[in-house]
């Protein structure tokens, strides 16, 4: 047992900095309904707010720690809401979902932008001395964090259950409606809530800098291994929540211990969180739900697939004439490009086809496009042919999909998609480097069909494909499935009351994407000759999202578009500052789109009825008001 | 199986004179459990018997028992908390029991999900009007249609025949209802009476074997509900489905029903045809006060 004590120790400190955001995030659910995924990212800005005070200006400690909690944090929570939250907490989960995943990828891109993407190491501000207990050296800074979170557990469980305000909040809580009914400014509260809310990610984040670093990719997720506790406490009990934390803090140090002698569950440690949450909603009773109380059903318009008219087929006619005739009249760095941007337009539709019918965020996609092109690899060196290893390659994906949206989409899509985040960080830090996935390398060679393996023949080969996948998912969307997946997002109980099933619904469409997102990551790797993890790590799923809603999830049309402004803009203005604030303005877009959901597509075609209504106008031609078409889906 | 269950006509006659025969010559409990051999024996029922549901230390429903056989429209009537709702919702499949069970055609069915019962043949429709809003009221019947268990005539002759005839079907259904003119109408474009309408037409387009409506009236003005009735006796008596209605409008319940339920605290307080519950005195003592003493 002695031998575990000093892991104990470590995983004790780790799991109450944990437990202060993991509460933080789950006071925040609670009161105001909004899942706030830019959690870690919130406690990101107050370190970095410390870095700057004390490293950069040279502000004393006490004096630079007490601003980041005083006066930047409750700061940042106040502005956030107004600015953010308190716009989409009636909006449902996938509008949540990509609204404070775009704030926490703005913030991210923001602070590469100011301190640059590199780890910088911060001292630490709290004493690293030890003292013995036991047999066991404990560092002060650990006593202090493990003191403080028992201190911050307690003290919020005090403030409210003996003050005027917590007794409002908990009555917010209940019903927002008689409680505003009763006079309370519940307006107030929520904004309250968010700066306490934002006061523990701030203390999260200044407690683990000095363990991890400032690193904005490392700090953003720290709102990941909040998940786990959170889920533990069906993401609404306070002391569960913490319990939970400490449990996840305690049996990850453990298994660092085991994982110095056996590589293989190196990474199991980062993904014990999701392993906690996958068991929660497994082990959950069949009729349960977790976290969708508020949001059962989403308001928000979604995608609808028009009837194919004549300007379908002429849009259509148009789009196949350009992308045949393009590899003719450019190549080299170019055709390579326009070949990326085409199977991303494949990769954005197999997302659209969740976001936009189902209201459903997948933030583990990328993972299902490095598992196709991994799936391919190996099925062609074990000699099935290319485009059959292909087939095969999204198929062997499907079961994956299954397994992972069955158990969880059935207590919400919050859940799904939490899961899904999950299981791209598993699949990144346990899978990837195994001798199943890249191996050690962390990249492999992917084929082209033999044949075909010249660029342009290559990019006609990928283009057609594309096509006829992208025609697949327009009679899907457009058929029963994409009927019921609509009619899912007014009313489940009525859907059930017809004999179906929502939770089958919904994770058959899941199925169905994660296979166009294998097809078209075994076109990718072989379009590059390569896979390696770099390409489809965890960010690369958060940013597709982002990209997506930014660019318009209501037909595919922002499919293309966003494929375009992803693949497209970077080699056409190979610009540094492109590229360095692609991230920022794709948060800041899908922000703002995020209740929007036809995003740029919508916002420009709304502009050019306006500009086409003025004109004639002008011109005398019809005092009628134009008529917004209906959202139609032009391949 | 559809055909089959509804072909037998003249079953249904008998069991309806073997209710009238059995319910004049025996006491009401006597008669009860006599009703409901014969009709399990007829296996042409959904049925809950002696249900008990609780709700922490609150009874809604004591032993209470509820038949709907084809062809005819079953009211269940009570005041307010009475357990209507409850009792309900145990035939839908919404509500556990604490005892007692659920026979749909002798089949016991009470640990069965609502999904299933659907699938089985049990459609329903809600208090609160759930509509697919953003759809159109096509649309809205089509979803219905194409997840039903008995598919339209062209099922053997491919999918493509298929489809249409789901198309079909939704549209006859329309029509059926007086919706006709709506198909391409978005459903929250319509008024409360018009979409208690498209509710019923989602429900018919499934072919149900049993018709379970809760408070299809509320939010209905007095010309409407008199339309409304109108309608669904005629649908039942063209279909042939049971129908389970759960009415707080008693001129409903008394005009369109065979037979009414009367729950009062949980507990069945009488069973009869509408003559019978209009006359009874533990009735109007129990809930209908003066409103039937003046019809």
């Amino acid at each position: 047992m002695n031998e575990y004590l000093p892991f104990i120790v470590v995983g004790l400190g780790a799991g109450s900095a944990y437990a202060i955001a993991a509460m933080g995030l789950v006071l925040t659910y609670k009161t105001t309904g909004v899942f706030n995924l830019a959690q870690g990212a919130m406690g990101m800005v107050g370190a970095f707010a410390y870095y700057s005070l004390h490293i950069v200006h040279n502000v004393p400690t006490v004096l630079a720690v007490a601003i980041c909690l005083l006066v930047v944090a409750p700061l940042q929570g106040y502005l956030l809401d107004k600015l953010v939250f308190s716009q989409i907490r009636h909006l449902g989960s996938a509008v949540q979902i990509v609204a404070t995943l775009g704030l926490g990828t703005a913030l991210g891109g923001l602070a590469v932008l100011i301190y640059g993407g590199d780890t910088i190491m911060v001292p630490a501000f709290l004493p690293t001395s030890t003292f013995t207990v036991a047999g066991v050296n404990i560092a002060w800074f650990e006593a202090i964090t493990v003191l403080f979170a028992i201190a911050a557990a307690i003290g919020l469980r005090v403030f409210y259950s003996s003050t005027r305000f917590g007794l409002r909040a908990r009555a917010l809580v209940d019903n927002e409606e008689l409680t505003r009914l009763e006079g309370v400014r519940t307006a107030r509260i929520r904004s309250v809530t968010w700066m306490i809310g934002s006061c523990f990610a701030t203390s999260s984040g200044l407690l683990l800098v000095p363990l991890v670093g400032l690193d904005s990719t490392i700090l953003s997720l720290l709102v990941v291994q909040a998940f786990g506790a959170a889920a533990v406490g069906r993401l609404t009990s306070l002391p569960l929540t913490y319990v939970g934390a400490i449990a996840i803090g305690i049996a990850a140090s453990i298994t660092t211990k085991f994982s110095a002698t056996n590589p293989a569950i190196s990474g199991l440690a980062v993904s014990l969180p999701f392993i906690v949450l996958f068991l929660v909603a497994v082990l959950s009773p069949r009729s349960s739900t977790i976290g969708s109380s508020r949001s059962a059903n989403e308001r928000v318009n979604v995608a609808r697939v028009g009837p194919w008219t004549r300007r379908s087929t002429i849009s259509a006619v148009v789009l196949v004439s350009v992308l045949v005739l393009l590899p003719f009249v450019t190549s080299g760095v170019y055709l390579v490009g326009a070949s990326g941007t085409v199977i991303f337009v494949l990769i954005f539709a197999s997302l659209y086809m969740l976001v936009g019918p189902i209201r459903q965020v997948s933030l583990g996609h990328a993972t299902f496009v490095a598992l196709g092109a991994l799936f391919l690899t190996q099925l062609n060196r074990a000699g099935v042919p290319y485009f059959l290893a292909l087939l095969l390659a999204a198929l062997m994906v499907v079961p994956i999909a299954a397994a992972l949206s069955f158990p969880t989409v059935r207590l919400s899509r919050l859940y799904l998609a939490l899961a899904t985040l999950g299981f791209g960080l598993i699949a990144q830090y346990v899978f990837y480097p195994s001798s199943l996935g890249f191996g050690s390398d962390l990249a492999i060679s992917v084929p082209r069909p033999p044949g075909l393996s010249g660029d342009r023949e290559f990019y006609l080969v990928a283009v057609a494909i594309v096509l006829v996948m992208l025609l697949v998912i327009r009679l899907i969307v457009g058929g029963r499935l994409g009927r019921l997946s609509h009619a899912l997002a007014d009313s489940d109980v009525a859907v059930q009351s017809f004999g179906v099933n929502p939770a089958t619904v919904r994770s058959i469409m899941f199925c169905l994407s994660a296979f166009f997102a294998a097809i078209a990551g075994g076109l990718l790797g072989s379009l590059y000759r390569s896979a390696s993890t770099v390409q489809f790590g965890y960010p690369e799923s958060l940013v597709l999202v982002a990209v997506l809603v930014s660019a318009g999830t209501a037909t595919l049309t922002g499919s293309w578009l966003a494929a375009f402004m992803f693949i497209g803009i970077p080699v056409v203005f190979d610009y540094h500052w492109v590229i360095a604030w692609q991230p920022v303005l794709f948060g800041i877009t899908a922000i703002i789109n995020s209740r929007d959901p036809n995003g740029i597509v919508g916002m420009t075609k709304h502009q050019v009825l306006w500009v086409a209504r003025q004109v004639r106008r002008l011109t005398g031609k019809s005092k009628e008001p134009l008529k917004d078409p209906q959202l139609e889906m032009s391949l | 199986m559809a055909e089959a269950r509804r072909g037998p006509h003249s079953l249904m006659v008998r069991s309806d004179e073997a209710q009238g025969f059995l319910l004049g010559h025996l006491d009401a409990e006597g008669a009860r459990r006599t009703q409901s051999m014969v009709e399990g024996m007829l296996r042409m029922v959904l049925e809950a018997i002696d249900v008990t549901v609780r709700f922490g230390g609150h009874v809604a429903l004591d032993d209470a028992s509820i038949s709907v056989v084809p062809g005819a429209i079953r009211g269940l009537i009570g005041p307010n908390g009475a357990g209507k709702t409850t009792l309900f919702n145990v035939c839908s499949g919404f509500q556990a029991v604490k005892s007692g069970k659920v026979l749909y055609d002798g089949r016991d069915i009470t640990s069965m999900s609502s999904i299933k019962r659907a699938r089985l043949g049990v459609s329903r429709t809600f208090q609160r009007m759930q509509l697919f809003a953003s759809l159109t009221c096509l649309d809205n019947v089509l979803i219905a249609a194409e997840t039903s268990r008995t598919r339209g005539a062209g099922d053997e002759q491919g999918r493509r025949v298929r489809k249409s005839s789901d198309r079909e079907r939704a549209e006859r259904t329309l029509l059926e209802v007086g919706l006709g003119g709506f198909a391409d109408k978005p459903a929250r474009d319509l008024t409360t009476g018009q979409g208690r309408l498209l509710e019923l037409a989602r429900a018919l387009v499934r072919n149900p074997s049993y018709l379970l409506l809760d408070e299809p009236s509320s939010g209905l003005d007095v010309k409407e509900t008199r339309q409304f009735g109108d309608l669904l006796a005629e649908v039942t008596e063209r279909n042939g489905f049971g129908v389970l209605l759960v009415e707080h409008d008693m001129d409903l319940v008394l005009r369109v029903t065979e037979h009414i339920t009367v729950l009062t605290e949980g507990r069945v307080l009488a069973v009869g045809s509408p003559r019978d519950i209009r006359s009874s005195q533990a009735v109007r003592a129990a809930y209908l006060g003066d409103e039937v003493g003046a019809a």
